[in-house]
């Protein structure tokens, strides 16, 4: 009976945990960390006032496809980013520490992709700057809206190749004004015939391992390629930009139930392998419709080949359903069994 | 072979089920349907050439209002004789074209817009 309680109670811990993370924001210092996007930003020049040479070691990149502006400087550069209304907004000190102003508007405005439901009382735009240290590695990377498209909606009448944005982002280096001149266009969306073909094989797998009562073995190597896909997805921005880190702790809270009904010495009851093959299912059904529009986006944040990361993502959505319907169906089962057999 | 319907049937249900779901989120935009340019069209706005241009040397550029109320039915024109496409909230217009459509749904969209000082077009359209 304690042993039960002890698994019911490992259950309930990783349920509650797993959907505390699944609905946690994503991100530390950044509400809007890179994501699939049908959008390329590039960096079309850089210039400076007077034609002034930038200081040896700056790097200005778009990170995250179109979402972030990156600078990178060496110890001894200043950068100040002033935000969309001139005002003090990022700053880079000599000494590497980053540090961003409290009381710009740009600080809240730039914590959703798209600036929505801001609440103008949150800055006093006649207070002096209040300064928040949030980092100290010479690196500053920000949300900035004049990199993109602003609008969830696919633009009406525009075709790939677009240029939807054309816009100029300014910057204070060691004292020289800078000019990032960036452009915006819409891509190509991906062939669909990758998840056709992967949700056809997935489909087979499925059906063949629901017929050997092997559902949770599917469901185990689902979470592994969850792992796997996530763990690519968080590594592939810099850390400056808050990837997210729900892309891997989920699926991990998956490959921690599946993997214990797996691999586990004992046989506990058929309840509780049902419940932890229901709970696997559950965190990567999550996990699937959290990142269900790298099917249809052009482009992903991803160190993967695309194709690999669309076919890994139908796989897991298709067994993690056929996981979750063969626990509800057996639990019902069960009930019915029990209660005959209580009659 | 009825147990295979039997998984088949179930798994169907829960997909369908989830995308039932999906849809019915993503079902508050308002859509649109192409119209030919030369219908009579209840808007319509004019891009003048070398706004790009204006708009690169800081002045501001108002010529659609910032936020537009409309009706199901009725369509919209924007004529861009620009050397630039523009945005107008989620309408492109490429340069030296013209677009036109109506509106099939209710809904509201924000978006950017480049022919705007706020650099904001929220449209609202009314059923």
């Amino acid at each position: 009976m304690s042993r039960h309680w002890s698994l019911r109670r490992r259950v309930v811990v990783s349920a509650i945990t797993g959907t505390v993370c699944s609905l946690f924001p994503a991100g530390i210092s950044r509400a809007d960390a890179p994501g699939p996007t049908d959008y390329s930003s590039t960096i079309v020049d850089i210039r400076t006032a007077d034609d002034v040479p930038l200081p040896e070691g700056v790097k200005i990149s778009v990170e995250g496809h179109d979402a972030f502006l990156a600078v990178r400087v060496s110890q001894g550069t200043v950068v100040e980013v002033p935000g969309y209304e001139g005002e003090p907004y990022l700053t880079i000190s000599s000494d590497c520490t980053v540090f961003e102003n409290q009381q710009s508007m740009s600080t809240w405005y730039n914590q959703d992709r798209f600036g929505s439901d801001v609440d103008q009382s949150l800055v006093d735009h006649d207070a002096p700057p209040d300064w928040e240290r949030i980092g100290s590695s010479c690196t500053v990377a920000w949300h900035d809206h004049r990199l993109h498209y602003m609008s969830s909606t696919t633009p009406v009448n525009a075709e790939p190749g677009d240029i939807l944005v054309s816009d100029s982002i300014p910057l204070i280096v060691n004292g020289i004004d800078v000019n990032v001149n960036v452009e915006s266009r819409l891509m190509a969306g991906p062939d669909p015939v990758v998840p056709i073909v992967a949700a056809i094989a997935s489909l087979g797998l499925v059906i063949a391992s629901w017929r050997r009562s092997a559902i949770s073995i599917a469901v185990f190597l689902a979470a592994i390629t969850a792992m796997i896909v996530g763990a690519a997805q968080y590594m592939w921005s810099i850390p400056e930009t808050g990837p997210q880190l729900t892309a891997m702790l989920i699926p991990a809270l998956a490959l921690l139930a599946s993997g214990w009904l797996v691999l586990r010495s004992q046989s506990p009851s058929a309840l509780i392998m049902l419940g932890a093959e229901l709970l696997g299912s559950g965190f990567l059904v999550i996990w699937a419709w959290r990142r269900s529009s790298v099917l249809t986006s052009a482009l992903l944040p991803t160190s993967l080949p695309y194709w690999l990361d669309r076919a890994s993502t139908t796989a897991v959505t298709l067994i993690a359903l056929a996981g979750i319907t063969h626990s509800v169906i057996s639990l019902m089962t069960l009930s019915t069994s029990s209660a005959n057999v209580d009659g | 072979m009825k147990r295979n319907v039997l998984i088949l049937s179930a798994l169907a249900v829960v997909v369908v089920a989830a995308v039932g779901i999906v849809i019915s989120i993503n079902r508050s935009d308002p859509q649109f349907r192409e119209v030919a340019t030369s219908e009579h069209a209840d808007y319509e706005y004019m891009i003048p050439v070398g706004t790009g241009n204006r708009i690169d040397a800081g002045e501001e550029i108002s010529i659609i209002p910032a936020e537009l109320e409309v009706h199901v039915g009725e369509s919209i024109r924007i004529i861009n004789n620009d050397d630039r496409g523009h945005v107008v909230g989620v309408f492109f217009v490429g340069p030296g074209e013209t677009m036109s459509q109506e509106f099939t749904s209710p809904g509201t969209l924000t978006g950017g817009c480049t022919i705007h000082p706020s650099g904001e077009f929220t449209l609202q359209v009314l059923e």
